[in-house]
């Protein structure tokens, strides 16, 4: 009562009394004690990891030995004796190692780096450099962290305002258009924004070239310093608006929920009732009690857009800390590994601290009294459980069911509850199929959803079944001779269907298979002659990328010789070549057509007296010579070689190659590799890891809660102290390390990401739920006739929550989905796997964005399918099981 | 506690937020240099500007309907 006075009236003085000041400096000290603590383990941890075993120790070892290796090589040391030479060698090794520490035991170096680690002290970099050359580890991650700042800065605050704005005005109007259009782009958040970064790269800089691709500065400086302001702003247009749509429906959906459901409760209802305006009502009676709440989302938002700001940066080329950190690992930079770990955790930390000081300011339990501390399960003993049980507390709970042993010691008839009224019973096997269906249909966005899950499921049996993995590695291994006859960068066949002049195909004309015609001539002395003619129509409107002929003979002296002629619809003829052949040899026209054909002088063709120059030999046979610009002649061609083989069993074949500009359904890469094999196997792969990673993460999290709020004490406190560690550690950039340094298979990063998930906020979530479950009657039942704490977790407590766990589940499919994707887009994944993540890794690094957008746009376009089916699916189970959501 | 009135507390959080933003500009430009004390300062200032920033509208609220 003395608190809530108290609280009165700092709200008449507008001041708060000394003993709330003193509570809250109390709340704050003790946060920030703990915070430093976990944040002294949590970098300790992750040096440990860099350096485990000293793995890279080794490597500076060796880099030793090859600097030593490369002195004596540039020193003239032929003055000294070998010993001599030997002790030198040992005296400047000795001195090298020393200056790295590397003669310290593990121990002692782990904890130096600790120590160097947390007090900035990170020494000298071997490859990297800032823009002055500067090698001093502190200048270059000094240089990029502003950049990263800014990003975050400019794009945190446009979500935040923009979405408590926009969910203000959602909840006002409730039900309407807007509200469920909003509702309905709710599963968009699932996406990580790096896939809006490319998606947004593809329209506004590849398509109408408003906007830069990437980078943070135009190739000019400007005139003066202040010219940099419009340049960084129109380079980080971009970035933060990728970053903005993929927080903003999360945000919106998720705070608009919470100010409906507030506006429900009866203060609200009372409110209306008083005939307050909506603004009135909005303002003071929804805003206010979720002020807590949204803190929360922010900070979690904040903590969120670091583990995806590497990515980010990645795509855009934008050079802060993300990007640093993704050139720093792979070339074994550990001083500027360590650094950057440091400043991640320092950056969580100091947003997670920023939580526990708005907590104190906003949350009134923590004001009027209880430190904020968590509420204490009530331990009770066995006995007396019992007790109370004999007091019949149970019976006072209608609907209470008893387990079968529960129903025998209980004394009731076997269909009573507790309460000792009739059971209802409830719907099982098909029945409850039905309701089920019944519940989900009123969802139609979640009907969609499975319904592409479903396709997805068995697009990936399919693939698995018709292409097993070796077969699969094997096609999607460069350099393999298959590759050969496909085009390269060749779109997808169906984009003819939106062409107006179509693009050519592959065409392949083999004399060994009958598609050509083989003519053989004998005449004396063991000489034959051999007329290949290869003959086909073109109706297409481009040319054609390139003509390539295998030759395949076979003779034991002499090399047959070959003519090579093309004939025009129009009746031109061009010469191709002679030369005599090899057992296998390619012709490839671009390298090998003969200096005449590109003449001017020698083909009269308009375009090429004419024109702009720079005109291949493929346009050359195709083209009409009677315009100025190279435009195919649509008609029968014919490749013709005349051959002569010099003995009677020598034979001659030929396969001719037209490379298409389209291929398959998907289209070909830079090495020529069938798309969809990579699009085929990146659905079973993204499932599986998806699949796995969610239903790891989220039953191991719940047991673990289980444990922690059942047996309470240490086991609790260490389970608590351990997610606090983890929110500490950056997911992202320890998994792109343990790919490094540790092992390259993506099943290894898997576990380990589901280790660092499991003590996330999740095992929070479920401690709250668990803790109010652990006071239920039933478990207190369970205790009185002697159930072992096993029994009662895993019989009474973790089933009740089950239906809860499904669209738990359902929810973290599609971000273990699109982690698979950021993993392998930015190479952390198996090299010969291939996922969608690869070949959008391949595809911007190799030019997608210079006129081959299918490259990315497939893979991308399928990872944000298969995230939206499963979000969709699972925000509806979401409301389905959860009773308060199911209104709003 | 500073008894600060809420329209001051939110004038704080929107500097502080405008400096969060800013700092590292300046930094990008190079017209100061980048530390770790100014880098840690603008980011604290960024987030901490919005949190005051609602503390401030939140005091404006209560405030507000106390008048009434």
């Amino acid at each position: 009562m003395n608190n809530l006075i108290q609280e009165d009236s700092a709200n008449i003085t507008g001041r708060y009394p000394s003993s709330t000041i003193s509570r809250i400096a109390k709340y704050i000290s003790v946060k920030a004690i703990i915070l430093l603590v976990m944040l002294a383990i949590g970098i300790y941890l992750a040096v440990l990891a860099i350096n485990y075993g000293g793995y890279i120790d080794k490597i500076y070892r060796a880099q030793i030995d090859d600097a030593l290796g490369g002195y004596f090589m540039s020193t003239d040391t032929s003055m000294l004796s070998k010993e001599e030479q030997t002790q030198l060698y040992a005296d400047l090794q000795k001195g090298m190692e020393q200056a790295l520490g590397l003669d310290k035991p593990f121990l002692l170096r782990s904890l130096r780096w600790f120590y160097n680690g947390i007090t900035f002290n990170w020494g000298q970099a071997n490859q990297l450099e800032t823009q002055e050359d500067s090698r001093d580890i502190r200048k270059i991650v000094f240089e990029a962290l502003p950049n990263t700042l800014l990003l975050a800065g400019i794009a945190n605050i446009f979500v935040f305002v923009a979405s408590v704005a926009v969910a203000l005005y959602l909840s006002k109007f409730y039900g309407g258009f807007w509200d469920r259009l909003v509702l309905a782009l709710s599963p968009l958040s699932t996406i990580p924004n790096w896939i809006y970064a490319v998606l947004l790269i593809v329209i506004f800089a590849a398509q109408l070239h408003w906007l830069p691709f990437g980078g943070m500065y135009d190739t000019l400086p400007p005139a003066t310093k202040l010219g940099y302001v419009p340049i960084v702003l129109k380079h980080m247009l971009l970035p933060i608006l990728a970053i903005v749509l993929s927080m903003f429906f999360q945000s919106v959906y998720a705070w608009r929920t919470f100010f409906l459901i507030h506006q429900g409760e009866d203060y609200v209802e009372m409110a209306k009732a008083k005939g307050l305006t909506d603004r009135v009502i909005n303002t003071q009676y929804i805003l206010r009690p979720v002020l807590p709440y949204l803190v929360t989302n922010f900070a979690f938002l904040l903590i969120g857009f670091w583990q995806g700001v590497i990515v980010l940066e990645k795509v855009f080329n934008w050079p802060g800390i993300g990007l640093l950190f993704l050139k720093a690992v792979p070339i074994n930079e550990r001083g500027v590994t360590v650094a950057l770990i440091v400043i991640f955790a320092y950056l969580l930390a100091a947003s997670i601290f920023t939580l526990d000081i708005s907590y104190a300011l906003l949350d009134p339990r923590i004001r009027i009294g209880g430190d904020g501390q968590t509420v204490k399960p009530v331990k009770m003993s066995r006995r007396k459980a019992k007790l109370k049980l004999n007091r019949g507390t149970l019976k006072k709970r209608p609907g209470f069911l008893f387990t079968k042993d529960e129903q025998i010691r209980s004394g009731l008839p076997p269909n009573r509850d507790a309460a000792g009224r009739q059971k209802i019973a409830r719907p099982r096997g098909s029945s409850a199929l039905h309701t089920f269906g019944r519940e989900i249909a009123r969802y139609p966005l979640a009907v969609l959803g499975l319904l592409i899950i479903f396709l997805l499921v068995s697009v990936s049996i399919y693939t698995v079944v018709a292409i097993p993995y070796q077969e699969a590695v094997h096609l999607w291994r460069s350099g393999r001779t298959e590759s050969r006859l496909l085009p390269e960068n060749a779109l997808p066949t169906w984009v003819n269907f939106f062409r107006s002049k179509k693009l050519p195909p592959n065409i392949i004309l083999d004399s060994q298979d009958g598609t050509a015609i083989k003519k053989v001539m004998p005449s004396e002395k063991g000489v034959s002659k051999i007329t290949l003619l290869y003959s086909f129509k073109y109706p297409y409107g481009d040319f054609p990328q390139d003509l390539a002929i295998d030759f395949n003979s076979q003779f034991l002296e002499k090399r047959p010789f070959v003519s090579l002629s093309w004939k025009t619809p129009d009746g031109r003829e061009f010469d191709l070549g002679s030369f005599s052949v090899q057992n296998l040899q390619s012709y490839v026209l671009s390298l090998d057509a003969p200096k005449d054909l590109l003449d001017p002088e020698k083909n009269m063709q308009k375009f090429l007296t004419g024109g702009k120059g720079g005109h291949t030999a493929i346009e050359i046979l195709f083209a009409n010579p009677n315009y100025f610009e190279p435009v195919p002649v649509a008609g029968r061609y014919t490749l013709r070689i005349d051959g002569l083989v010099f003995e009677e069993a020598a034979v001659l074949d030929a396969k001719m190659i037209l490379y298409g500009k389209v291929y398959g359904l998907a289209g070909t890469d830079h090495l020529r590799r069938d798309l969809m094999i990579a699009l085929l196997w990146g659905a079973p792969i993204a499932l599986a890891f998806g699949f796995l990673g969610a239903i790891a993460t989220t039953l191991a999290s719940m047991m673990l809660a289980a444990m922690g709020v059942w047996f309470g004490g240490w086991v609790d406190d260490l389970i608590q102290r351990i997610a606090d560690v983890n929110m500490i550690i950056p997911v992202l950039p320890v998994a792109i390390m343990i790919f490094y340094l540790y092992s390259q298979s993506i099943w290894v990063i898997l576990g380990v990401v589901v280790l660092l998930n499991v003590f996330s906020s999740m095992i929070k979530n479920y401690r709250a739920a668990f803790l109010q479950m652990k006071e239920a009657p039933y478990i207190e039942a369970a205790m009185a006739y002697g159930s072992s704490n096993w029994r009662i977790i895993f019989r009474y407590m973790i089933p009740r929550i089950l239906p809860l766990l499904i669209p738990q589940v359902i929810i973290l499919i599609p971000s273990y989905v699109c982690f698979e994707g950021t993993l392998a887009f930015l190479n952390v994944s198996e090299p010969n796997l291939p996922t969608w993540g690869k070949v959008i890794y391949d595809g911007i690094e190799k030019g997608a964005f210079q006129g081959y957008l299918y490259w990315v746009l497939e893979p991308v376009g399928l990872m944000v399918l298969t995230g939206l089916s499963f979000a969709m699916v699972g925000f509806a189970l979401d409301s389905i099981f959860n009773p308060r959501l199911r209104k709003v | 506690m500073i008894a600060l009135s809420p329209s001051k507390w939110i004038a704080i959080g929107f500097v502080l937020v405008v400096f969060g933003v800013v700092a590292p500009f300046l930094m990008v430009m190079k017209i100061i240099p980048s530390t770790f004390f100014l880098n840690f300062l603008s980011f604290a200032a960024s987030v901490s500007g919005l949190v005051l920033g609602m503390y401030g509208a939140a005091m404006y609220v209560r405030e507000h309907r106390r008048k009434r």
